[in-house]
């Protein structure tokens, strides 16, 4: 294997010589032009992709590799000689700049990466502890990354967002569920995928939902509460109309990829593109309405089941030409080698200094699960359960519930926290099971209990503002300037 | 004697106070409609079109193009898709109508209170009518006798005798009543208004107004819980259900605006309102549902132009706010909300995921699309951009844009178009929710909401939404006066805790900025044009003016209006000033004093907007007279005082 990558290597850097001579030399202005209108694609290949964690998909390593569509030969150029493994690639807003995470070595750890377009100039982002992959261009230069550490059922994964430079690195999830990037929305929130309910000790990397979360951390939210999406194996990204692509698998993570599957503007359900036998690594717009894929081709037997990069015709919902295949290696997550447009700042109005964040839900009574989407029964109180190290629970206490459900109160920021809906005499009416959080300072807002994304709210003053008391402090010192009224006023 | 000589000189100070204060009111400046730079620099400045209203002839041969800033009707031929001729009109012009003959054309001039009367086939003038305030949208009756006028300022509709030229008479509207619409039978005139008048801690009702032509009286006032700005009206034809759609926005100024996403602050939509049964005078009973044309995560903001193809199977709505212009499939509008439970109508005017059902088109138009029409032989729409001085043609058999019509407009983007542009774009808003003129809609008004927006404390300090017409010169801003100028309003700020996303770039702030000061206040329609004030207007006057109550006590100079409320700064002193007000749920007590120009147009009243009208600020909010001294004002002292405030 190692000779393999070293001739791989010896014929990538000779390749991209030709390629940089060639772009420097001058040229008949017809040929140019033929030259600058054919995309550019950059994909990995590797000889073993497998199933599960992130990390892990490589065990034979990997390359990042570069390739001018409709070029003959199709000769890929290697970009990442010097790397064991290379996954996730992305281009920067302007196409100058590749982001990567990559192995150096076998065992050693994942780190980001970024080099030029052309491959020079490689540079170490990141120097994580555990793992960090997954990267994505952030605006205003910034990076958000997937982390993943801890060892046994401690470990897990978390977001951090940092400099492009990779200074100041800080997580902006903080709650079980291995979370990983997916995209950064046009929105400017990013995509994630993690485990769904968001449960301590959780399955692993089995059943995943896609969630977004702003790049501070604020505004978790399920993206769609779709039951019939069992496990979203990645892949997730946007397209020029705000439909959301993915690649689904039907229950557990056996397998590499699954079927494509997208969630239309406005749609509340996601939907399936494309049928089993036929399994995707991954999918991205190459132009409106046209994709690249990688899909696994139909070998005797598993060994020889390599994925291949072809062109899809969303519309028709059918595979179209075959872009590369390499006999015994798969070419997956294909990206086009071509500037795109920055996505919109998300401006923060987080406090660090504060210790709190406040939850606002102003009706808990709204609930998706319940019959006719509204909760039967009394909401009297509201409890707040807290998760310690060890996966351990504590009460934390109770914030009254108004009679139109309404509540307010603040709890400690950046701190894994869940709901129980209490009736008169102390009951559970309704326990969440996910873990969620605030920020310092963050006002977070909720239109009921699992309600559906599809649903806004009416425009009704919540009760629980009336109130002299709230927010409610649930677990923290009470604030000294609550949102206490002004007696001084009429 | 001392004493004497003192009352005197007292009295002589006063009126000599009053007299330098009158006159400097007269000399009040009209702010400049060009940014200072631009003015600085010498520049010519470009006059843009700016289309907001279309009319086809009856054949679709020539589609007539209302220009509200190049103050000119423009004739495209519909077939070389050229403009042909123009003609120039009055102030502001806004509305458009053909007789029923197909031989003159009335467009309205919102700022001259008149409709211009003009020969279709020469765009010669012909005559100038006498309206209301404000005119916007017109509609003759189906005989072409007599012509309807929304007139905005008036709330009111104005009947004007085309043989005549004399106004009829005038129907009370709701509030700013601003299109309208004569029904495919000719049996009604329906009239959609802008804004509501209600409690300012309730959701707002909007009300359209339904005028039968022949008895020339309101027949109806179809309330549309819920929303505000109801805009363009389309009829679909009785073969395809005959229901109204009107677009609307429905706002949330009562939650907190803790999050935008999914519809927390505001949405966008449709009323469908259906003709049911006849009452047994043979008034027509109609019902109302609400469908929002938002997607989940990506919104449509302001809703505006609405057309439908003459045989009913689609409807347009423009969405100027996005540049997107939606298809509707009639008849899958109609199974959605067949689908709908009858019960619970609140539900289905909050789905996020119904515009899927029945909207089969989003296509991308020009900035800021307004008005659309459907060509009579239902092949093509037009859509009115205004912020790009174009038309795009939409071809409906391919459901594609066919083309994009050049109106002729100036190439050439000044700082203050730039900025006006910005100020009707919702793409600084996280997922397009909102622009500015969202809530400041008709250029600039307040939505006349009262909005709780400030954090952390979620539910104090709701505030009334405030005009931006005749701003410039009035500084600091917000109701707590902590924004000393316009580029810290809508800076960083307003991108942080409005707009929820990425909000304008420096330059960006500043075009706005100077935009917004530009805008001006109409002239005043309670005003004679000469200046002269009625006499109920003087006593008014005198009243504002006033030293001493009606018992002859002297009022101390901060209890009399003018101090607070100088003519010299546009009717306000510039500073905060505590005028028991303040409720339990403010955390100051002390509010910016608002001016008083254009006064008239922007109900509700005091810092939350709890005054719904402008003698309710004295009878029922100023019970201790720290609002100045008014308790010892009779019925009439108050009518005259609000007389005169109202010719400001």
């Amino acid at each position: 294997m190692k000779l393999f990558w070293s001739t791989v290597a010896v014929f990538s850097l000779l390749a991209l010589g030709l390629v940089s001579m060639a772009l420097q030399v001058p040229v008949a202005g017809h040929t140019a032009q033929t030259i600058e209108a054919r995309p550019q694609i950059a994909f990995i290949e590797t000889p073993l992709l497998v199933p599960g964690e992130p990390r892990k998909r490589f065990p034979q390593g990997s390359r990042l590799v570069r390739m001018t569509m409709g070029a003959q030969p199709r000769s890929p150029v290697n970009l990442t000689p010097q790397f064991f493994a290379v996954a996730d690639p992305r281009m920067s807003f302007d196409g100058a700049q590749v982001l990567f995470s990559a192995q150096t070595e076998k065992n050693s750890g994942w780190q980001i990466w970024e080099m030029a377009a052309d491959g020079s100039r490689p540079r170490q982002l990141t120097h994580c502890l555990g793992d960090c992959l997954q990267a994505a261009y952030l605006p205003r230069k910034q990076i958000v990354y997937t982390a993943i550490g801890g060892n046994g059922p401690q470990r897990s994964s978390t977001l951090y967002v940092s400099q492009w430079n990779g200074e100041n690195a800080h997580p902006i999830t903080f709650g079980p569920g291995n979370f990983q990037v997916e995209t950064v929305l046009h929105s400017g929130r990013v995509l994630v995928s993690a485990e769904r309910p968001l449960l301590a000790g959780g399955k692993g990397w089995g059943h995943r939902a896609l969630y977004t979360i702003r790049p501070d951390g604020t505004g978790l939210h399920l993206f769609r509460q779709d039951a019939s999406v069992n496990s979203v194996r990645g892949g997730a990204e946007e397209l020029e109309d705000g439909t959301i692509l993915f690649v689904e698998g039907k229950g557990a993570a056996q397998q590499v990829g699954g079927e494509l599957a997208w969630i239309p503007p406005g749609a509340l359900h996601a939907a399936e593109i494309t049928a089993p036998p036929s399994v995707y690594e991954s999918a991205h717009e190459l132009q409106e309405g046209n994709l690249m894929v990688a899909k696994q081709n139909s070998g005797p037997s598993a060994a020889n089941r390599t994925f291949d990069l072809y062109s899809f015709d969303l519309a028709s919902r059918t595979l179209g030409d075959r872009l590369y295949r390499q006999p015994k290696i798969s070419s997956v997550s294909p990206v086009p080698f071509a500037a795109h447009p920055i996505p919109l700042y998300y401006p923060s109005i987080l406090h660090p200094e504060e210790k709190t964040g406040r939850f606002l839900c102003l009706n808990s009574y709204i609930s998706a699960d319940a019959a006719h989407g509204h909760i039967a029964g009394h909401i009297a109180q509201v409890r707040v359960i807290v998760l310690e190290q060890g996966h351990h629970e504590r009460i934390l206490g109770n914030a009254p519930v108004e009679k139109d459900g309404s509540f307010y109160m603040t709890v400690p920021s950046d701190t894994p926290i869940r709901f129980e809906l209490l009736g008169a005499r102390g009951a559970v009416i309704r326990a969440q099971k996910s873990w969620i959080w605030t920020r310092p300072g963050e006002d977070r807002g909720c239109l009921g209990c699992h309600e559906s994304q599809a649903l806004a709210p009416e425009n009704r003053w919540p009760l629980t503002l009336n109130r002299s008391d709230t927010p409610t402090p649930v677990g923290v010192p009470i604030h000294p300037q609550g949102n206490t009224l002004n007696t001084r006023n009429k | 004697m001392v004493a004497g000589w003192r009352r005197l000189l007292t009295g002589v100070a006063g009126f000599a106070l009053m007299l330098l204060l009158v006159s400097s009111w007269r000399r009040t400046p009209v702010v400049a409609s060009s940014s200072g730079s631009e003015r600085a620099a010498g520049n010519s400045v470009p006059q843009y079109l700016s289309p907001v209203a279309l009319q086809l002839s009856s054949d679709g041969r020539w589609l007539y193009v209302v220009c509200e800033d190049g103050d000119r009707v423009l004739a495209v031929d519909t077939r070389t898709r050229r403009v042909a001729r123009q003609v120039r009109v009055g102030h502001t012009p806004r509305g458009i109508a053909i007789s029923p003959d197909g031989k003159k054309l009335y467009v309205s001039n919102e700022w001259d209170g008149t409709v211009t009367e003009i020969d279709a086939e020469s765009l010669r003038t012909l005559r100038t009518l006498q309206t209301g305030a404000g005119p916007v949208e017109i509609t003759t009756d189906r005989a072409g006798k007599v012509l309807y006028v929304a007139n905005t300022l008036g709330d009111d509709v104005s009947l004007i005798d085309l043989a005549t030229g004399s106004e009829i008479k005038r129907l009370d509207a709701g509030h700013f009543p601003e299109y309208l619409a004569l029904s495919r039978d000719g049996r009604r005139i329906y009239v959609a208004n802008l804004l509501v008048r209600g409690p300012y801690n309730q959701p707002p009702t909007s009300e359209l107004t339904v005028i039968d032509p022949d008895k020339q009286r309101v027949t109806a006032r179809i309330a549309i819980p819920g929303v505000i700005q109801l805009r363009h009206i389309a009829e679909l034809p009785a073969s395809a259900g005959g229901a109204l759609l009107v677009p609307f926005m429905r706002p949330k100024n009562l939650n907190p605006l803790v999050q935008v996403r999914q519809g927390w602050y505001l949405t966008h939509g449709i009323a469908v309102i259906r003709p049911t049964s006849q009452s047994a005078e043979g008034v027509q009973k109609f019902q109302v549902a609400e469908v929002l044309l938002d997607d989940i995560d990506h919104y449509y903001a302001d809703g505006f132009g609405s057309a439908a193809t003459p045989d009913g199977r689609w409807a347009l709505v423009t969405a100027s706010g996005a540049n997107i212009v939606s298809i509707v499939d009639t008849a899958k509008l109609s199974r959605a909300l067949r689908a709908a439970p009858p019960s619970q109508p609140e539900a289905l005017a909050n789905r996020l995921d119904l515009a899927r059902q029945f909207v089969v088109q989003r296509l991308r138009t020009g900035r800021n699309p307004t008005a659309v029409v459907v060509s009579p032989d239902s092949r093509f729409a037009y859509i009115a951009n205004r912020m790009d001085d174009t038309l795009s043609v939409i071809d409906l058999g391919t459901m594609q844009m066919a083309a994009t019509i050049d109106l002729g407009g100036p190439k050439a983007i000044t700082h203050l178009r730039h900025g006006q542009r910005l100020f009707y774009s919702a793409s600084r808003s996280e997922q397009g929710q909102m622009a500015c003129a969202t809530c400041h809609p008709h250029g600039g008004l307040s939505d006349g909401l009262a909005w709780s927006l400030e954090t952390p404390q979620l539910g104090r300090d709701v505030v009334e939404n405030k005009t931006l017409l005749g701003i410039d010169g009035t500084s600091p801003f917000k109701w707590n006066g902590k924004n000393p100028d316009l580029e810290t309003q809508d800076g960083p700020r307003s991108a942080s805790y409005i707009f929820r996303s990425q909000g304008f770039s420096h330059a960006e702030v500043k075009d706005l900025a100077g935009f917004i000061l530009s805008l001006r206040l109409p002239p005043s329609p309670n005003l004679a044009r000469n200046g002269q004030l009625t006499e109920a207007q003087a006593r008014g006057q005198e009243i504002f003016f006033r030293g001493r109550t009606n018992a002859g006590v002297l009022i101390p100079p901060q209890d009399r209006c003018y101090y607070c409320h100088a003519p010299v700064s546009h009717y306000t002193s510039r500073v905060l000033m505590n005028v028991g007000t303040a409720t339990r749920y403010d955390t100051i007590y002390a509010f910016d004093v608002p001016q008083l120009e254009g006064v008239a147009m922007k109900p509700p009243y005091l810092h939350n907007g709890e005054a719904q009208d402008l003698e309710e600020i004295w009878t029922k909010f100023n019970p201790d007279d720290k609002h100045g001294i008014t308790s010892d004002m009779d019925k009439v002292q108050l009518n005259d005082l609000i007389e005169f405030l109202k010719t400001l």
